[in-house]
């Protein structure tokens, strides 16, 4: 007879964890997807007294089971809920890697997570082969952009994404770029999957704006950064990927490491973590580790350091208020949504408000459950369809209702699901990435001070 | 039927993704927040009364057992289906049906949580009372299971307290209404016995709840203790002072320290203990009452007072509160809770007891509570995986609720026995009462199969009983006739309880008699009725068995009048917020449940009885409740009597709740050319959240009957509000002037005043005008109790019925009751009486109508009470429960 602790090591791992959750409840109140079904088994206290019945033998695995475990958006709004901070993220993720172990990884995946998430040339032309083919797509490129969330839950809805792959990515319009002053500080990029392929032009302005901020910016070769592999337990791919992406910034020792995708900037910080789990502990030094971490900046810190100052200067209204009328630049209404991974991933919710605060022209409102998962979660809006849609409904519906015309994230996921969202029920709120926005804003700024 | 086929049908009727039967998804349905699990066979989700009702049907004929779970939070082993079957999830019937200020009503399904309804209430400035710490995720369904309390319940009680009506699924299957919109039903209280049943005798698809307005001010305090007794002596202080507020909350150091560490609520991580006071109501008086709090806080040693500046500052104060379970479980591998309830002077003494307790059995306690109602919640921690350890917190957690049983308290304040603590309901009942609730339960689930093994400690009859074999029989009433009716006399209980059974022996009826204030209907006039066999009156039964002033409760004796009461209670400066002549005694008020003018603001019959001690048919004796404030150990059955016109047993003593009496009191009246405009005017009052004492309104007649009595002049306008105020005197002050402006704004015209020491006089006046007064021959008296917002409908009605006779008709507009008297010149036909009585009960379907009086020529054949507040056939079992053979009051039927 197989023990079920062995079976399920890498749960038995957390039975600690496991066991700290009494059972109050009190998670469903915050969860996503137990707000929309209702059901104990989409819920951190059904997740969690799963793995328990798992590890203790009681229960078992089937197919019919997995949902326990794929359908949780990671968000971590229950650990956050939890007065005991069960980490049920912890515990969903090495449910998932149990099952990857036990299932194995299928081709597909295989396929995406070791050929084309490290290399993104490789990427790339699978993504501009798909645009041109259509409906020919090979699966691993629908599976890879099944991955990002990008192909659709129709093949309608594919083709319209597939329709709004950019002409070109954003690295190739970077390479066509023009190099800025090299007297600058330097800031290597990390260009996400998201904003390469999909949301060019968020890169770009994240260049622009690092550089008004006084940072000459580095495209370096570096993949993926794990985190979709990690979040389908395969940690062994992830890993391999925190490896590449260590050595490849090791080129720019001394720069800091910034990234305009918040899901990335929160993976690229737990590194540390990763590189201590399972089989691949000890290859690559845990000092490495820590000091790629700490180099690593989400863009929201940058600009909340350093916006408010920067931009008063640049406009001459040395103290920005909230909603005042910036001499002639026109005043919109904004609203923040709270990529999980910046708020509850790295703490930083309140540093993005700064940011919208200290913009000239700009009335903030805070919309009611601005920290709600999008539903979105990457392949969660793929993957699990219905769920990502009527999660998606209540975000809509609560962008809608605190009348702002412009919402604004800071995770190329997440605004492609509002974007979707707000498409679908008809809106017109425009959906953008905080440093598009801030980009606008100085723009306009500039513009009304020289006149 | 084949399992197969069985399941089959269940996914026909709630739809294939709302059946669950895989091991590992009804494995997610074995647990709740107790320590108990067991895996039901199968798990549905259905989405309306009609599914749970055919759901219920197909498991009642297959006699599989099933249990229904709202948000799986109960702290008693409640949803955990120990005989397996069939787990009803109501998580997907979670609409808000409808909000009615104008009736002070909400209609909620059963899966709506307590916050998201709070928060739907609060757009319409009103809130929902109960308010358990777990409102975030527990659901209306399970709160009225329990009848779950909170921090606010304090002031204004607990959930049963704020229950209009249910629609249940009876535990066979059917669908049927009980209560309704209004406050006070007539008849068999069935929706205050279903009301903390624990999902044992039905499932509730639709709760209509009662809904109050938010105080217009609020004031949240935080008190500083370095010694725990400091505190409670607090407590017990502003309890004694005849503060009232809205919330008195403890926390002991262990606590505050985990919550700090967790919440940062802002708790000296040093402090002993902590106490959250907060006081609402009418801005004006409030400053007053929190000055007071802190002088009593400062006689107490304690070392700061903090009052939240602002919501964002009270939030952090109650999220430090609310979050203090769940924080200390971080600190440990687990924790159980218990849930005794003591009388308030008495936390200090057992707070002690627990601390030795603790010492005794070596286990860490930390304390958390709602101090106010006595509710303790020590929390043990232990490590579920050290079995001894574990053996040594089941012994301390009984050794604890033996404490506070000896103490004069309970074993369960709001968490409910459930399965856990089922062994400790021999702690405060005996062999009668539990044998009592098992005759309940069998008489509503005959088959046994909703929720078993909950509640009731195990007997033989637990079984379920197969189908062939269920029979209800009914059995007559005892023989009708006219004997020579003799009245007995005894001297105390003994003498009582040995009276029914003589009677018995030959078949012989018996019914107790008051003062006859309120018994218009009792043997009076042997002509008319069927008349019980025996009278018994006790008026050598009228002494207080104890006042406990500083608890604020009274135990008395059945025929001790309310005058005698009051009077007693005036000398401590408390007194019982019951309206009703002064010479009826307290029995009688209970026993037929009628409520005052001053309902809206302290509540009914039903709300200030803590316990009562009856002897029922077969000369048992029985005790209902106790003298805690909060108590929801096994069925409250004591509601049953309330109302219940002796039918049921005979009341021996009763324990109420008091209040201090106020430091103010005033009223004006004002009288209006249009009922519409007195109404309008009520509206205004009661929008502007004026929280009234007195606010009724009485036609000519009535009007012309109070001035005579307080020699006014009599009101030269149709129609006369009489407004009051109690509290301290800038609140009342306030009251009065906004009720005054409320009042011209709609063209009313104050024609009088009357100050504190004509106050009183003005209640007992309206009070006695709302039964028959002597002095003129009415033919006809009704009490009709209604919706809050039908009162215009009803008064039309009344007034429209009544037509060309002399009708006095007294309405309390916020408590939905239309008092009414009519009589004429002319000469009435029983007929005549029947017809306005029928016909007023088919204009006003959401009413209830008692016939306090009627004419001779029609009495035989007039109902008693008129519309149901329960179907007849469970009104029908309740009364056979309690006195199979009828032999109580045969005089009225209430079913
Ligand atoms: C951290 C924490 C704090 C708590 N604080 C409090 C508190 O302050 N005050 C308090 O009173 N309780 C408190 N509780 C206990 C619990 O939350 C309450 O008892 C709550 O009312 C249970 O609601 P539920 O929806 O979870 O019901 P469940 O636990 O699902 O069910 C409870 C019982 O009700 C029955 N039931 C559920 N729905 C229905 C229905 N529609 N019709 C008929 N029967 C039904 C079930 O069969 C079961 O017997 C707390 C619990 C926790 C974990
Ligand atoms: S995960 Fe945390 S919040 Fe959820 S039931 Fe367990 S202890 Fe409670
Ligand atoms: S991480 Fe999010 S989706 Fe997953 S269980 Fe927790 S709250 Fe629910």
């Amino acid at each position: 007879m197989v023990d079920s602790k062995q079976m399920y090591e890498e749960l038995s791992d957390l039975s600690a964890e496991i066991a700290r959750c009494g059972r109050c409840g009190f998670c469903q109140s915050v969860c996503p997807v137990y707000q929309v079904s209702a059901d104990e088994s989409g819920v951190a206290r059904g997740r969690i007294m799963y793995a328990k019945g798992l590890v203790s033998g009681e229960l078992g695995f089937s197919r019919r089971n997995e949902a326990f475990f794929s359908e949780c958006l990671l968000c971590r709004a229950c650990v956050d809920t939890c007065f005991s901070g069960v980490r049920t993220d912890e515990i969903v993720v090495a449910g998932r890697r149990t099952l990857t172990r036990i299932q194995g990884l299928s081709p597909v995946y295989r396929h995406i997570f070791e050929r084309l998430l490290p290399d993104h040339h490789r990427f790339g032309r699978f993504i501009r082969l798909a645009g041109t083919m259509r409906r020919m797509v090979p699966d691993q490129i629908v599976g890879a952009m099944r991955m990002f969330g990008w192909l659709g839950r129709s093949m309608e809805r594919s083709e319209q994404l597939l329709q709004e792959v950019p002409d070109e990515f954003l690295r190739e319009r970077l390479s066509k770029r023009e190099n800025a002053r090299t007297t600058m500080k330097q800031a290597a990029l990390f260009i996400g999957c998201g904003t390469n392929f999909m949301f060019p032009h968020v890169g770009e302005a994240t260049v622009e704006v690092l550089e008004m901020l006084g940072y000459e910016t580095l495209i370096l070769e570096h993949g993926c950064c794990g985190l979709p592999a990690y979040a389908h337990g395969a940690l062994q791919a992830a890993q391999v990927l925190a490896r590449k992406n260590i050595e490849e910034f090791a080129k720019a020792p001394d720069s800091i490491i910034v990234t305009d995708c918040s899901s990335c900037a929160s993976f690229l910080k737990e590194y540390p973590r990763i590189l201590s789990m399972g089989e691949e502990r000890g290859q690559i030094g845990a000092s490495e580790a820590e000091s790629f971490a700490s180099r690593v900046r989400d863009l929201t810190e940058l600009l909340g350091d350093r916006a408010h100052v920067f931009l008063s200067a640049r406009t001459g209204h040395r103290h920005a208020q909230k909603g005042e009328n910036m001499g002639s630049v026109p005043g919109i209404r904004v609203t923040f949504h709270d990529p999980c991974h910046l708020s509850r991933y790295q703490r930083q919710a309140s540093l993005a408000r700064d940011v919208l605060r200290s913009l000239p022209g700009i009335d903030f409102i805070e919309m009611k459950e601005a920290d709600w998962c999008c539903g979105g979660a990457g392949a969660f809006a793929v993957e699990h369809a219905d769920l990502s849609l009527k999660i998606l409904e209540r975000k809509t519906r609560n962008v809608k209702a605190s009348m702002a015309d412009t919402v604004i994230t800071t995770c190329p996921s997440c605004l492609m699901q509002l974007r979707s969202g707000l498409r679908d029920s008809g809106s017109r709120i425009r959906a953008i990435h905080l440093v598009e926005l801030v980009r606008e804003r100085i723009g306009i700024a500039i513009e009304s001070a020289s006149l | 039927m084949t399992d197969k086929r069985l399941k089959q049908k269940f996914r026909r009727i709630v739809g294939a993704d709302a059946f669950l039967d895989n091991p590992a998804a009804t494995a997610t349905y074995s647990y709740d927040s107790s320590l108990l699990t067991a895996r039901p066979d199968f798990v549905l989700f259905p989405q309306t009364a009609e599914q749970v009702a055919q759901v219920v049907t197909l498991l009642f004929r297959e006699r599989i057992p099933y249990l229904a779970r709202g948000a799986g939070t109960n702290l008693s082993g409640g949803s955990i289906p120990l005989k397996g079957g069939a787990v009803i999830s109501l998580t997907r019937m979670k609409r808000i049906l409808s909000i009615e200020p104008e009736n002070f009503c909400a209609r909620v399904e059963p899966g709506v949580t307590n916050l998201e309804f709070q928060q739907a209430l609060s757009e319409h400035g009103f809130f929902f009372a109960p308010d358990p710490a777990s409102q975030r995720v527990s659901t209306i369904g399970g709160n009225v299971a329990e009848n779950s309390g909170g921090p606010h319940c304090l002031k204004y009680g607990v959930t049963t307290n704020h229950i209009l009506g249910l629609k249940l699924v009876t535990p066979d299957g059917n669908i049927i209404e009980l209560g309704g919109r209004a406050l006070d039903a007539a008849g068999y209280d069935v929706l205050g016995l279903l009301v903390g049943s624990e999902g044992t005798l039905g499932i509730a698809t639709e709760i209509s709840c009662r809904i109050l307005q938010l105080p217009p001010a609020v004031r949240t305090l935080l008190a500083i203790y370095d010694a725990t007794e400091d505190a409670s002596q607090t407590v017990s202080e502003i309890i004694a002072a005849g503060i009232l507020p809205a919330t008195l909350e403890m926390m002991d150091n262990l606590v505050i320290r985990a919550v700090e560490e967790a919440l940062h609520a802002g708790y000296p991580t040093d402090a002993s203990a902590i106490l959250i006071i907060e006081v609402d109501g009418i801005a004006e008086g409030l400053a007053e009452t929190v000055r007071m709090i802190e002088d009593i806080c400062r006689r107490n040693r304690v070392r700061e007072v903090r009052v939240a500046r602002d919501e964002r500052e009270r939030e952090q104060l109650w999220a430090g509160r609310r979050g203090a379970f769940g924080a200390v479980a971080r600190l440990f591998p687990n924790y159980s809770v218990s849930d005794g309830t003591v009388p308030r002077n008495k936390l200090p003494e057992v707070l002690r007891q627990v601390s030795e307790i603790g010492k005794k059995y070596a286990l860490e306690i930390g304390n958390v509570f709602h101090a106010g109602d006595g509710n303790l919640h020590p929390l043990i921690f232990f490590d579920v995986r050290d079995p001894q350890q574990t053996e040594r917190v089941h012994r301390a957690g009984k050794e604890i609720l033996e404490a506070c049983v000896a103490a004069g308290g309970t074993i369960s304040g709001e968490h409910g026995v459930g399965a856990e603590k089922i062994d400790a309901m021999h702690l405060v009942f005996g062999v009668n009462e539990i044998e009592l609730m098992r005759r309940l339960k069998n008489a509503l689930d005959p088959a046994g199969v909703c929720n078993p093994r909950k509640v009731l400690p195990e007997s033989s009859s637990e079984t379920i009983v197969p189908p062939a074999q269920s029979p209800r029989h009914s059995s007559e009433p005892a023989s009708d006739g006219i004997p020579s009716r003799r009245t007995y006399l005894p001297k105390n209980i003994d003498e009582i309880a040995s009276l029914p059974h003589y009677l018995r022996q030959s078949g012989k009826s018996i019914a107790a008699m008051g003062a006859c204030t309120l018994f218009e209907y009792l043997p009076k006039d042997i002509q008319r009725w069927k008349k019980p066999h025996g009278i018994i009156c006790s008026p050598l039964m009228r002494s207080i068995v104890e006042h406990d002033a500083a608890n604020l409760t009274v135990t008395a004796e059945a025929w001790l009048t309310l005058r005698e009461l009051q009077e007693r209670l005036a000398a401590a400066g408390q007194f019982l917020p019951l309206d009703a002549p002064s010479e009826a005694t307290l029995g009688g008020i209970v026993a037929a449940g009628l409520s005052g003018p001053r309902r809206h603001l302290y509540g009914s019959v039903r709300d200030l009885v803590l316990g009562l001690q009856l002897v029922t048919s077969d000369g048992k004796v029985l005790r209902a409740g106790g003298k805690t404030m909060k108590n929801v150990a096994g069925y409250d059955f004591g509601k049953l009597l309330i109302g219940s016109w002796g039918t049921l047993g005979i009341i021996v003593d009763v324990t109420f709740r008091l209040m201090p009496l106020p430091k103010a009191s005033g009223a004006l009246i004002a009288s209006f050319q249009r009922v519409e405009d007195a109404l309008e005017a009520s509206k205004r009052i009661l929008a502007g959240r004026l929280n009234p004492a007195l606010l009724t309104l009485m036609n000519g007649h009535a009007a012309a009957a109070l001035a005579m009595e307080l020699a006014f002049s009599k009101p030269d306008r149709e129609w006369s509000l009489i407004l009051g105020a109690e509290g301290s005197d800038s609140a009342v002050q306030a009251q009065l002037n906004g009720m005054e402006q409320a009042c011209r704004a709609c063209s009313g015209d104050v024609s009088a005043r009357v100050d504190v020491s004509r106050y009183y006089s003005l209640v007992d006046i309206v009070t006695r005008l709302c039964y028959p007064p002597a002095g003129q021959q009415w033919f006809l008296s009704l009490w009709l109790s209604m919706p809050c917002g039908s009162m215009s409908d009803g008064l039309r009605e009344v007034e429209a019925l009544t037509g060309e006779m002399t009708s006095l008709i007294v309405a309390h507009v916020a408590g939905g009751l239309i008092c009414t008297h009519l009589s004429t010149a002319e000469e009435v036909t029983g007929g005549a009486c029947r017809c306005i009585v029928d016909a007023l009960g088919a204009r006003l379907p959401q009413s209830t109508i008692t016939v306090l009086k009627t004419h001779t020529a029609s009495a035989e054949s007039m109902p008693f009470i008129v519309g149901r507040s329960a179907p007849s056939s469970w009104l029908k079992a309740v009364k056979e429960c309690f006195d199979p053979e009828g032999l109580m009051n045969p005089a009225i039927s209430l079913w």
